[in-house]
Formats: C-alpha cells, sequence, structure tokens
C-alpha cells in the first residue's frame, strides 16, 4: 500500500465539475504513476482541457479530490504568441525554474549550466540565444518542453503537443518525451488529437467524454471502447490502423 | 539653441518645464514597454480621462489635483484589475467603459462650478507654465519608484509581458506585478498631464515603445532604448516648440511620431541590406 503511494504522483477520486448546472465532467476518478505514459483522449468537448486545468490548479470550485504527490510542468497547447516580443529561448525556458528560485531571486551559473543541459538534451542548445519569434512550430514546442522541464517535475503534462509540428517532427518529439520519462523517472499525462500517436506512444489510455469511459492499459483498448465515446466512426479517426491489427490479431 | 540655453537659465518656468518633460518622458518611456507588449495601448487614454475626473473635482472643491487625480486614476487601474479578473470582462471592454464614465464625472462638476470657469484646456492639452517645484518632486519620487520597479521586478515584468497564464503557472506573482503596473501607468499618467495633457498622454505611453520594439532584441533594450527615444523625443520637441513658438505637448508629440518614421524606414532598409 505504501509502495503505492509512493509510486503514485496524481490521484482523482470523484471529480465533477458543472458550470451553471451544465456538466463538464462527472465522478472521474483515475491515478497516475510514476513511469507511466498515459494517453487521455475523447472528442471535442468531452472536457480534457478542463480536467488538465483543475489539475495544474487553475480551476476553482470543483467537487472531489484531487492529489499531486510531487512537482507538476506543464507544456499548454500551441497557440499564436507575439513573434515580435523580445525574449530569447533561454529567457522562456528559465521560467520553469522560477518557483525553485523563488520571488526576486536571480539565475546561478548552477542554473544556467542545467540549462544548458535541458536544451541540450531536446535539441535547441544552439538556439538558445536566438529570439522565441524566430523558431519554427517543432522549436517552440521543444522550447515548451524545457521549460516545464526546468520545473523537474514528477508529472509533466503535454496538452496536444502535436500541434505546429509536422509529421516526422511528431514522432521524433513522441519519442524524446518517453526517452526522457524514462531517463526521469516521471509520469507523462498527454492530451492528443492524434489518436494513432497516443497509441503508439502511450502505454496507458484515458477515455474521456464528460465521464470517465475507460483507464486501461494500450493492449487492452478496444475500438469498441473508442467507439463509446467518439460519435462519429472510428475508423476515420484512428490513422495506426497497424496498431490495431497487430494488437488483434495476437 | 543657443537663445533657449541662455533662456533656460533666465526663467525658471523653463527650467521646471524642461525638466518635467525630462522626468515625464522616463517615466512613460519605461511603462510604455508593458503597455505594448500586453497590447493595453487603451490603457493611458483610459487613465487619463479617469484623471480627468480627478482634476474636475480637485476644480470645484479648490484641492491639489495631483492627489485627486492620483485617486481617481488609481480607483480606475485597481476597477480594471477587479472586473478582469473576477469577472472575466476583457481589459478594453473595462477600459471602455471606465473611460467615459470619469469624463462624464468630470463635466458634470465642471458644471457645478459657478461664476469663474477655469480654463481646462491646459489640462487636455498640456501647459509647461503650470508646471511647479511641487510637479517636479512629485515626478523625481515617482521616477526613482519606477526605476527600481522595473530593476527589482525585471524578470517578473518580462514574464508577466510574455505568458501572463504559464508566469502564474511557473510561481510568478502576476497578480501583484498586474496591480503594480496597472498603477504604475496610472501614476504615469497623473504626472504627465501638465506636459502632455489628457488627450495626447496616450502617444507618451506607446510611441517609444512601439519605436523600441521595431530594434530591440531582448526586453532590457526595449526598456532602454523607450527611454531614449523619448529622452531625445521630448528634448528635440522643447527646442523645437520654443523655436516655433508652438505648444510644446503637441510637438513632443510629433517628434515621438517622426522618430517612429525614421525607425521604422531606416529598420526596413537596413534588413534589406543586410537580406534579413
Amino acid at each position: 500500500m505504501k509502495e503505492n503511494n509512493r509510486r503514485r504522483v496524481l490521484g482523482i477520486n470523484g471529480l465533477t465539475y458543472r458550470v451553471n448546472s451544465h456538466r463538464i465532467l462527472e465522478g472521474i476518478s483515475f491515478e497516475i504513476e510514476r513511469g507511466e505514459f498515459a494517453g487521455l483522449i475523447g472528442p471535442n468537448g468531452a472536457g480534457k482541457t478542463t480536467l488538465v486545468k483543475a489539475i495544474i490548479g487553475e480551476l476553482e470550485e470543483y467537487e472531489g479530490e484531487i492529489q499531486v504527490n510531487g512537482r507538476i510542468g506543464y507544456l499548454p497547447q500551441y497557440s499564436e504568441f507575439s513573434r515580435d516580443f523580445p525574449i530569447t529561448t533561454r529567457q522562456v525556458a528559465a521560467m520553469g525554474i522560477y518557483k525553485s528560485k523563488g520571488f526576486l531571486r536571480r539565475l546561478t551559473t548552477e542554473d544556467q549550466k542545467r540549462l544548458d543541459e535541458l536544451m541540450k538534451q531536446v535539441g535547441i542548445f544552439e538556439l538558445s540565444e536566438r529570439r522565441v519569434g524566430t523558431l519554427s512550430g517543432g522549436e517552440y514546442q521543444r522550447l515548451m518542453l524545457v521549460r516545464a522541464l526546468a520545473a523537474e517535475p514528477d508529472l509533466l503534462i503535454l496538452d496536444e503537443p502535436e500541434a505546429g509540428i509536422d509529421e516526422m517532427g511528431k514522432a521524433s518529439f513522441y519519442r524524446l518525451v518517453d526517452n526522457l520519462k524514462k531517463s526521469r523517472n516521471m509520469a507523462v499525462l498527454m492530451i492528443s488529437h492524434d489518436i494513432g500517436m497516443v497509441f503508439d506512444a502511450c502505454d496507458r489510455i484515458i477515455c474521456l467524454n464528460k465521464t470517465l469511459h475507460c483507464h486501461k492499459e494500450v493492449r487492452s483498448v478496444s475500438p469498441e471502447d473508442l467507439k463509446k465515446i467518439f460519435s462519429t466512426d472510428f475508423d476515420y479517426l484512428i490513422r495506426s490502423k497497424d496498431h490495431f491489427e497487430r494488437e488483434h490479431s495476437q | 539653441m543657443t537663445e533657449f540655453i541662455a533662456d533656460l537659465f533666465r526663467y525658471e518656468f523653463l527650467r521646471n518645464a524642461l525638466l518635467a518633460a525630462v522626468m515625464v518622458s522616463t517615466l512613460t518611456g519605461m511603462f510604455s514597454n508593458v503597455v505594448v507588449l500586453r497590447k493595453v495601448e487603451f490603457i493611458g487614454d483610459g487613465a487619463a480621462h479617469a484623471a480627468f475626473g480627478g482634476i474636475a473635482f480637485a476644480l470645484l472643491f479648490g484641492v491639489s489635483y495631483q492627489l485627486t487625480a492620483l485617486i481617481t486614476a488609481g480607483v480606475f487601474a485597481v476597477s480594471i484589475g477587479y472586473f478582469t479578473r473576477k469577472r472575466k470582462i476583457s481589459e478594453s471592454s473595462v477600459i471602455g467603459m471606465l473611460l467615459p464614465l470619469s469624463m462624464a464625472l468630470g463635466i458634470i462638476m465642471l458644471s457645478f462650478i459657478r461664476g469663474f470657469t477655469p480654463d481646462i484646456t491646459g489640462f487636455l492639452f498640456g501647459n509647461i507654465l503650470l508646471v511647479t517645484r511641487d510637479d517636479i518632486w512629485m515626478l523625481v519620487f515617482m521616477n526613482i519608484g519606477a526605476v527600481a520597479f522595473f530593476a527589482l521586478f525585471f524578470r517578473e515584468l518580462q514574464y508577466y509581458a510574455f505568458d501572463e497564464r504559464m508566469a502564474s503557472h511557473y510561481g510568478v506573482p502576476t497578480t501583484l506585478v498586474h496591480y503594480a503596473v496597472l498603477i504604475g501607468v496610472s501614476m504615469s499618467v497623473v504626472a504627465s498631464v501638465k506636459i502632455a495633457g489628457v488627450i495626447l498622454v496616450t502617444a507618451f505611453l506607446v510611441t517609444p515603445a512601439v519605436t523600441s520594439k521595431l530594434v530591440a532584441g531582448r526586453f532590457k533594450s526595449m526598456v532602454l532604448l523607450s527611454v531614449i527615444f523619448g529622452l531625445i523625443a521630448t528634448t528635440t520637441g522643447m527646442v523645437t516648440s520654443y523655436w516655433l513658438d508652438i505648444p510644446p505637448g503637441p510637438t513632443i508629440v510629433l517628434m515621438l511620431f517622426v522618430q517612429f518614421l525614421i525607425v521604422f524606414f531606416f529598420e526596413k532598409i537596413l534588413r534589406r541590406q543586410s537580406g534579413t
């Protein structure tokens, strides 16, 4: 029991959230353990982003309980930003260590070295002094990943990280996240509309459509599980058919 | 030019005016960066109109206009913060509502003044003859406060302006920075009223940063350049206005815009030459 608690980085129990009696989330309960790579999927309006907001503490007045054991690193949805903002890649990455430094504290040489290491790991070190506005979509997402990792998270939350990245870039991004997860022994919770990639990258799947429809290992998820949450025919949504054929022929 | 310098030594009002204009440009130059990067250019206008309500109150009751204008601009700033954060109304909407409200209250109060009606054009368009020693001292203290705020909260201001939501997620005290910026902008506006006037003060809070943003690669250099651009425009504006015998506030505003045009086209030519 104690071992379970030590491994658990996120525990959600009976989470319900309504806006003016309109149901957004209802009775959500699940756990995520250290070392897990969980994919959160569901159609538009399923409550995925609301759930993440509740986890990272941006939502108030919900029912139920959310327990986070450790720090959270958060990679938000890609959004257009002011490309002429005078800020460098390194300065944005340093935002991730603000909390550990504290109010009004300057970065030390050690902090700069740590940022250098992270940028090298994620492959954007040579861009460290570039203005953020000159980065491509993929480079920007990698920077967001560095910023999230700089917080030394126990749980890394990725909100549609594939946005702004081309197909080749997506595969290498997910590989990178998987390697980082293993080397840092953290848990990853990823929201994505790219179901094929979710099935390839994650080891557990959380199906959400206002309520929790499934939370199981990726190999146990059937097309029927997904049909329950998506109103359209699942065949149109799944891209990685090979994965299903491979898993269900076994 | 030599005549201007000679008159500077001769007339106290001119020395006061130049000193005030220089300090207004450094003060507004600093805050203009946050205003432009946060895309809340409307806020200067709003604070200035809010200050007008305070000025009208002072004229009606015969009290110090600095204090009442500071109070109304401060209430305006805190109200923006309150309504945008608590009730999720956009900053532009709140400013758009409060701006005419304060102006309307000011006009109503002015209508109660019996007999001699004070000339308010000086407050609307600026009047260097109105600058007093007290104004200079107020500007000195505000500049010291603003420099200290920017030096201490530099990283916080940068993160707040770049991405407030994520800055808050990573522990930056964004609410504190937000209110401090709103109050700082309002105080800058009140301090600038005699030089720029309620109508023109927005130019002081927008143009220097828009110009510096064209060439600055870092937030730090943007802040420094904004102050420098503000100082150049103020000094050349004051000298030009004296030379041509035209109002200094509007002349400074013209200089700010000419400076913007020069940097805009010069930067374009430089880029074309370097092929970027």
